[in-house]
């Protein structure tokens, strides 16, 4: 099972470094995609980071939980959920009270934008944080067996 | 403060009360297992952590009180659902978890230590009540992480999809955290924990994201397509053919012949960006079409638009279609692929045909692929002059598009601007600029260095329009406003968004209209309604939203109308002769002009506020808006209703509205894509 958490702990890492790599994939498209354009290839962006890494990171929290992990591992794993949330439900709704709109933006609205980044930074420290302790695991596993089998 | 704002605030709100319960039994599960002296600083904290947990709930609660006085559809599911979940138990935890916590004195013995904690703990602490302290915090937690995924799963109307969904995990994770808590289990207990819940988060996916049962575009029970071969086939529901048109009257009848061919482009702007497009006759916008009341009007569409290769079967290359945004015609006119046609393919035709009978403003845009189409290019005005003249001297047609990140403003189909136009006008003239928005988003007009009336909307005349002085004008999506006023001795500037983009007589240029925006539901008198609006044969209602919802084939956050995206949102079904009214909601936080096909609406209120009556074809809801409209039900066929931020239908904002009796033999099969 902590092999199961470790593989899911990289899957994650590398759905949050692809998310980096499709935000420039995205930013540098020209002409300007209209806002919301289906076909913008910053929507991969928008997929992945609104889909595949909240899913990933619920699905190894629970691994974590089954390997036995603990609570504050299950609760790293779970990081990148919540800071999606932060992304989806803090920052946007802010820049929009900000006066931030689909068309048009505000200083103060981009003040909160950038935020974005950060927020971004905060995922893939807690991914690879949660890598390197999910491997950690592995090696105890082989190390104290008498462990995992308590 | 405004709904829009308490939607945005309940947003980071909901976020924030999970964070703080989830930060509570995180600090409470960590003072658990520490010694009791060393954890009493932890305890605290957690004590501390609760009380902040407590008052954002308490907040939380505050503004959907808030949000309930614009409407139940804007808190229905936060009502039923995400505020028990969430107050409940935090109501236990203030009992239970926290004097404990402020006590943090309890003992047990180490067999007590939760399942999930390592071992390697010193004894003596007081984990006995990791249940009894833990426990609510934890559900709490998971309540309000609820509490997140009812805003993303559940829209209006709460389903009981949705619900249960939410309830599953809540439940599953509750049970499995009361297991885990207790003393410690083998490993294999730990797997099947894992397992029921990876299952039961598969079945609350499978139940929340509403898989698509049938095959596309299946859910019209009435009056929609192909019901059994019974009804009148849209098909039959054509304009009249000029062979038909004899007769006495039909003799003297004028009609117009149009060919639009839809072929590729270069469209160079003034600034020097170029930019590849689809153009009708090669120009962008396509040919102004200007014909007088009572005409004829005959269209022939050929598409030259490239064949990808080794296409020979329809459905390849680029479709075109024709609607004409605003007119009413016959509802086999209406151009909509998958619904009164097929798509024009490369080298195929189409004619199509309808009497103008209502002068004004109109446009025209293809239909298939349109959230790509229109933005490249297949565009094109429509000015049905009245057959009596207006005393107007001058009369101009006015494009705003933008092409890229460039917008533009294109003068009676002049190529497109981006720099300042200028239009000289003999001074003392009344004019009219019959002001046209072809994009996708809303644009903010302003008109200055002269009085102006607002003389039409979306093609219909203002009855007691009245001069304004530096007012501006929010003109939806797909929108048209005719600007009216005598040209002074000194320059009129019209500006667009914060763009001057049209000088009547320079050089100076006068300073951009800065006053208020005008309510266009309140200008010029109120209409006299027809008695037949005393009452309603039908009400509808449509919810806007972007929730999680099954578009394209697959789950994801989709543009939905009552929880549902294209092409699963029911059909609203009316009878010819009926009145409709719909009132229009928007909970979500986009801007969504709204376009029925086939029929102008009568704004009957927004926000509650009695509106003057004005006829329109698209008009903007705004976040936290609710619009009350009336329709009446006097043009069969199967329509389309949508979005007019065209990525938006795409995304699944589009739906039809159809006559009891009519069917459809077209579908989305054969690459038909109307959005």
């Amino acid at each position: 099972m902590r092999k199961v958490f470790f593989g899911l702990a990289v899957v994650q890492l590398v759905a949050v470094l692809a998310q980096f790599y499709l935000a420039t994939f995205g930013a540098f498209e020209r002409p300007y995609p209209a806002p919301g354009d289906p076909g913008a290839a910053i929507g991969y962006h928008a997929m992945n980071g609104t889909m595949v890494i909240p899913l990933v990171s619920l699905v190894t929290a629970i691994a974590a939980l089954a390997a036995r992990a603990g609570g504050r591992t299950a609760g790293l794993a779970i990081v990148p959920f919540v800071l999606v949330a932060v992304q989806l439900f803090v920052i946007f709704p802010l820049a929009e009270l900000a006066g931030a709109s689909e068309t048009a933006t505000t200083t103060a609205g981009l003040f909160v934008l950038g935020f974005h980044a950060l927020d971004g930074v905060a995922i893939l420290a807690a991914a690879v944080v949660l890598v390197r302790r999910a491997h950690a695991l592995t090696k105890s596993t082989a190390a104290v067996p008498a462990h995992a089998a308590a | 403060m405004t709904t829009a704002r308490l939607i945005a605030l309940d947003q980071i709100l909901f976020v924030l009360v999970a964070a703080a319960w989830a930060a509570t039994a995180g600090f409470a599960l960590t003072g658990l297992r520490q010694p009791a002296a060393a954890g009493r600083r932890t305890r605290l904290i957690a004590a501390a952590s609760c009380a902040a947990a407590i008052v954002v709930t308490a907040l939380r609660v505050a503004v959907t009180a808030g949000l309930a006085g614009a409407g139940w559809w804007f808190v229905a599911e936060k009502v039923t659902l995400a505020l028990p979940l969430v107050v409940v138990p935090a109501l236990v935890s203030a009992a239970v978890s926290l004097p404990r916590l402020l006590r943090g004195t309890a003992t047990g013995s180490p067999s007590d230590f939760p399942a999930g904690i390592p071992a390697d703990i010193p004894a003596g602490i007081p984990a006995g009540s990791a249940r009894i302290v833990a426990f609510p915090l934890l559900v709490t937690a998971y309540g309000a992480v609820a509490g997140i995924a009812c805003a993303v799963v559940i829209s209006y109307p709460v389903t009981a999809g949705g619900a249960a969904a939410v309830l599953a995990l809540f439940a599953v994770a509750s049970a499995a955290t009361w297991r885990l808590l207790g003393p410690a289990r083998s490993p294999r207990h730990a797997w099947q924990a894992a397992g029921t819940c990876v299952l039961a988060l598969a079945l609350a996916l499978t139940i929340g994201g509403g898989w698509p049962s049938g095959h596309l575009h299946s859910e019209h029970d009435a009056g929609g397509h192909d019901a059994g071969g019974r009804g009148v086939s849209v098909d039959l529901l054509r304009g009249p053919a000029p062979a038909a048109a004899g007769g006495p009257a039909g003799a003297r009848e004028r009609i117009r012949r149009f060919t639009l061919t839809a072929q590729p482009a270069t469209v160079r702007l003034p600034s020097g960006g170029a930019a590849e497009a689809w153009s009708f006759n090669g120009q962008v916008p396509g040919p102004v079409l200007r014909v007088r009341q009572g005409d004829l009007v005959e269209v022939v569409l050929r598409n030259r638009l490239p064949v990808r290769e080794s296409a020979e079967q329809a459905g390849t290359g680029q479709g075109v279609t024709i609607h004409w945004h605003g007119y009413d015609v016959p509802a086999a006119e209406d151009g909509v692929p998958g619904v009164t046609q097929d798509a024009v393919w490369p080298g195929q035709t189409h004619v199509y045909r309808f009497r103008a009978e209502d002068a004004g403003t109109y446009w025209y845009h293809s239909h298939q692929n349109s959230s790509v189409a229109v933005p490249r290019g297949l565009f094109g005005l429509l000015v049905v002059d009245p057959a009596t003249p207006v005393p107007e001297s001058e009369d101009h047609v006015l494009a705003l598009h933008t092409f890229g990140s460039r917008p533009t403003l294109s003068v009676d189909g002049a190529a497109p601007s981006d720099l300042l136009t200028h239009l000289p006008l003999p001074p003392g003239a009344r004019t009219r600029l019959r002001v046209v928005n072809t994009d996708t988003q809303p644009v903010v007009l302003g008109l200055s260095g002269a009085p102006y009336r607002i003389a039409a909307v979306d093609g219909g005349d203002v009855p007691g329009a009245t001069d304004l002085d530096g007012a501006r004008l929010h003109l939806a999506a797909g929108g048209r406003y005719d600007l009216t006023f005598t040209v002074p001795s000194g320059p009129v500037l019209l500006t667009a968004g914060n763009r001057p983009a049209l000088l009547v007589n320079g050089p100076a240029t006068p300073p951009p209209a800065a006053g208020p925006v005008v309510d266009i539901t309140r200008y010029g008198t109120p209409a006299a309604l027809p008695a037949r609006f005393d009452r309603f044969d039908r009400e509808t209602t449509w919810v806007l939203d972007k929730t999680l919802a099954v578009s394209g084939g697959l789950p994801r956050l989709a543009q939905t109308v009552n929880g549902k995206a294209w092409p699963n949102i029911p059909t609203p079904v009316v009878r010819q002769g009926e009145t409709v009214r719909i009132r229009v909601v928007n909970r979500g936080t986009d801007t969504h002009p709204m376009h029925p096909h086939g029929h102008h609406v009568r704004i009957l209120s927004r926000n509650g506020v009695p509106a003057t009556g004005l006829p329109m074809d698209t008009f903007d809801v705004a976040p936290g808006e609710v619009w009350e409209v009336a329709l009446v039900a006097d043009n069969p066929g199967v329509w389309m209703s949508h979005c007019h931020d065209l990525a938006h239908a795409a995304q699944g904002m589009e739906f039809h509205l159809a006559y009891e009796g009519v069917t459809t033999p077209y579908d989305m099969t054969n690459g038909n894509h109307p959005a």
